[in-house]
């Protein structure tokens, strides 16, 4: 049989099987195979039905994330924690630089301050201080302000030194740098949107610069069961990853490969979770470096794991009814 | 010139116990898992309804049911769809039984195997790799039902375009399907 005649005897036998008539064609191995081939695409899916189906899913899922997070009030899985020896000067500078609101102080159980500030809506915490002899922890955090212009003058003002002064960025945003007088970096941004903030972030997002950032990110998924979106690379240099969002549940953690000024800084981060020995347990069964194993403290069940880039992560479920 | 890659740290095979755990503490990743095995469980259930809009209302409720349930999977080494077939299964039996008592008749299916479904899936699957032309017509023509005619008026293409375009997309899954067998 030539093309154009199979291709015929092909359209005749479709129209009458999607009409649910007979068709009076040849006896043909090679129309039969093609056949067979159509028939079994009559029922194919509609991608309306299957898109609206995820939509419909994803929907149901979010409204079921929200319902079981079972974070403090105020806060998402993720904080970003934040330890230094002159922890009311960064307890200043914070409220001085950006407006920040204390909404918890108390003496922690190794001698030093645990804060809880509040910018935006967004809780940090911070702790160190008093008798506490432990490591500082500094970190690098991105922030968005409604005038980046203004907050960078203020911060600067409040004492912090400038990295780079607010630009113009081909991604939509005006940012800028700044490093506290205690170690940390604060990348201020106004985005150029709707909103001021990029939607799926909050005011402020914990910023890694690790040395693999590749790697990072599959320690993130097989610790946390991350997932991360808008990966950023440059092909020209191996895939370099420039910037990449991880999500942990409900929160967010950017992070960009090490490189110039910007280089690995260890960082603690708080998360509150559902139960923290099985979030320990599977952490740990991901590569996570067991620190401490959970225990029963004064602010709920708390373990600690560290990554390959010093990076702690404090995994904590909250006593109940906080 | 930094390029964005929606997921440049893709999944492997292996994955699946990752994103359960992901999914079971954060429902909103069991989208992930829909789209995993959205088609094969839709393949599942329609060769043996034999009724695209049954088929997509039991496939729909196979999914919502899998994830109001999904945190008391527990991964044993079988795979999740072996979970999701039995849903269908139970889903498709208690569809047969509301059926039969409405009409008084009970119904007895043509038998069909695990293969049947599995080579439907595949196909499914294979639509998605065909140059966009004939995946267009392809789904105009199977899924959305319409005739060589309105494809061709929706497309802005020739009835004999859209005709050989239909012709070679056939072509196409069935030399890929004879690949895979």
């Amino acid at each position: 049989m030539t093309e154009r005649s199979l291709m015929n005897q092909l359209e005749l036998a479709v129209q009458a099987m999607l009409q649910h008539k007979p068709a009076a064609i040849a006896p043909d191995p090679e129309l039969g195979a093609l056949l067979d081939v159509a028939g079994d695409l009559r029922y194919l899916p509609r991608e309306e039905f299957l898109n609206t189906l995820k939509s419909d899913l994803q929907d149901e899922g979010d409204a079921m994330t929200t319902a079981t997070t079972p974070v403090r009030e105020g806060f998402r899985t993720v904080t970003p924690y934040i330890t230094t020896e002159n922890v009311m000067g960064l307890n200043d500078f914070m409220k001085n630089a950006f407006g920040a609101e204390e909404t918890f102080r108390t003496m922690g159980g190794a001698g030093g301050y645990h804060m809880e500030m509040k910018i935006g809506d967004t809780m940090l915490m911070i702790g160190g201080g008093g008798s506490y002899k432990g490591p500082g922890h500094p970190t690098s955090l991105h922030m968005y302000v409604p005038d980046v212009d203004a907050a960078f003058e203020r911060a600067v003002a409040a004492g912090a030194t400038p990295v780079m002064r607010p630009t113009d960025q081909d991604y939509g945003d005006r940012d800028s740098a700044l490093k506290d007088p205690f170690g940390n970096e604060w990348y201020l941004a106004t985005h150029k949107g709707a909103s001021f903030q990029r939607p799926g972030l909050g005011t402020v997002t914990p910023y890694l610069h690790p040395t693999g950032a590749e790697e990072l990110i599959r320690f993130l998924q097989n610790a946390f069961s991350a997932n991360p979106y808008e990966v950023d690379v440059v092909p020209e240099e191996g895939n370099r990853i420039v910037h990449a969002k991880v999500r942990i549940a409900d929160s967010v953690i950017e992070l960009g490969e090490a490189h110039g000024p910007w280089q690995n800084m260890p960082t603690m981060l708080f998360f509150y979770v559902d139960d923290a020995d099985s979030w320990y347990e599977r952490a740990v069964k991901g590569e996570a470096i067991p620190v401490a194993p959970p225990s029963d403290l004064p602010y709920g069940r708390c373990g600690i794991v560290r990554d390959g880039w010093g990076n702690e992560y404090y995994i904590a479920t909250p006593p109940k009814g906080q | 010139m930094a390029k964005t890659q929606p997921n440049s740290v893709p999944y492997e095979a292996g994955d699946e116990p990752r994103l359960i755990a992901a999914a079971q503490r954060d429902p909103a990743r069991f989208a992930e898992l829909f789209e995993l095995h959205a088609r094969r469980v839709y393949a599942f259930i329609v060769v043996r309804v034999k009724n695209r809009d049954q088929a997509e209302d039991l496939t729909s409720e196979v999914f919502h049911l899998a994830l109001k349930n999904l945190k008391q999977y527990e991964y044993r080494g079988v795979p999740f769809s072996s979970w999701l077939f039995r849903i269908a299964t139970n889903a498709i039996a208690q569809h047969g039984r509301d059926a039969a008592r409405e009409s008084g008749i009970p119904l007895e299916g043509e038998p069909v195997t695990d293969a049947d479904a599995e080579r439907r899936a595949m196909l499914f699957q294979l639509v998605g790799t065909l140059p966009d032309d004939q995946q267009r017509v392809v789904a105009l023509r199977y899924a959305e039902q319409k005739s060589l005619r309105e494809i061709a008026a929706e497309m802005q293409r020739s009835e004999p375009a859209v005709k050989q375009l239909h012709f070679r997309a056939i072509e196409n899954l069935r030399k890929q399907m004879e690949g895979r067998k």
